[in-house]
């Protein structure tokens, strides 16, 4: 078995220089199904706004991306109405990652992702090289 | 995505490979269901060169920088390559063989690389899981 990335996370994330987070939040409503589902969450700094779903939901990546590609196809049309503004609206993976481990994206999920239709990238955070415990590192 | 430094860095040194694996693996099978020349194989059996314990047949296609630097050139090679033939691709994981599309690449604490959405359009319309293989490895 080849070894896999860990503490991997899956998200809706949009980013701008001009983004406005809480109009983010009224457009999306994605904060209040946080806030009543375990581990998803929803943060937000200067510039960029995430939902994420981490290991607590699921430590398995087919289940984040099913949740994620569930919930988010409904908003499409508020995505696209961000995205004109000059927002940049992506699907975030993003696990850590130690020497030769892999991720395997299946190909049932490479298909919600298709059918979703934003750009998806994965990142790497390495261990012992955060130097923090905040999840969304990879935002900055 | 461009070097967009907002997002962490990119996966650097990176290649795009169809890669079929398996115990009793036959490359030259390989070859001829999918009438495409590799541009690398292994018999099953130990390997000085593989991890120990590892004693998988492979066949590989692959475009690494010797063809191009620039991820999104490498991916539309391979897919380029292997479409007209992702029927027999997928017949293949109908055996007793793992197929993938395995991107690697050297990364770094807070590497990123991206696919756009017709890209990974093209990825789920070939059918095949899509392996990421980042080495942490010093250059």
């Amino acid at each position: 078995m080849t070894p896999v990335w860990t503490s991997i996370t899956t998200s809706l994330a949009l980013t701008g220089s001009g983004l406005n987070p809480s109009a983010v939040d009224r457009s999306l409503g994605l904060a209040p199904l946080a806030e009543r589902q375990t581990g998803a969450s929803v943060h937000h700094g200067p510039g960029w706004w995430a939902y994420t779903l981490d290991e607590q939901f699921s430590d398995d990546l087919g289940e984040q991306i099913a949740a994620l590609t569930a919930q988010v196809g409904p908003l499409l049309d508020e995505i696209k109405a961000l995205t004109t503004v000059g927002c940049f609206a992506q699907v975030s993976v993003a696990g850590t990652v130690q020497a030769n481990e892999e991720l395997t994206l299946s190909a049932e999920s490479a298909d919600r992702l298709a059918a979703l239709g934003l750009p998806v990238s994965f990142t790497t955070l390495l261990e012992g090289n955060t130097g923090s415990e905040d999840p969304l590192d990879w935002l900055d | 995505m461009n070097a967009d430094h907002q997002q962490g860095a990119a996966w650097v040194l990176t290649d795009v490979s169809l890669v079929v694996r398996g115990p009793d693996l036959d490359p030259d099978e390989v070859t001829k269901k999918l009438n495409i020349q590799p541009t690398g194989t292994r018999l099953p059996g130990p390997s000085r060169w593989g991890p120990p314990g590892d004693v998988d047949g492979e066949w590989r296609l692959q475009c690494d920088e010797r063809s191009t630097r620039v991820f999104p050139e490498q991916l539309d090679t391979i897919l380029t390559a292997v479409e007209p033939h992702a029927d027999d691709v997928r017949e293949l994981l109908a055996n007793d063989v793992a197929v993938t599309l395995t991107i690697r690449g050297y990364v770094d604490n807070d590497s990123q690389i991206a696919l756009t959405p017709e890209q990974m359009r093209r990825v789920a319309r070939l059918g095949v899981p899509l392996a990421l293989a980042p080495s942490t490895s010093e250059r």
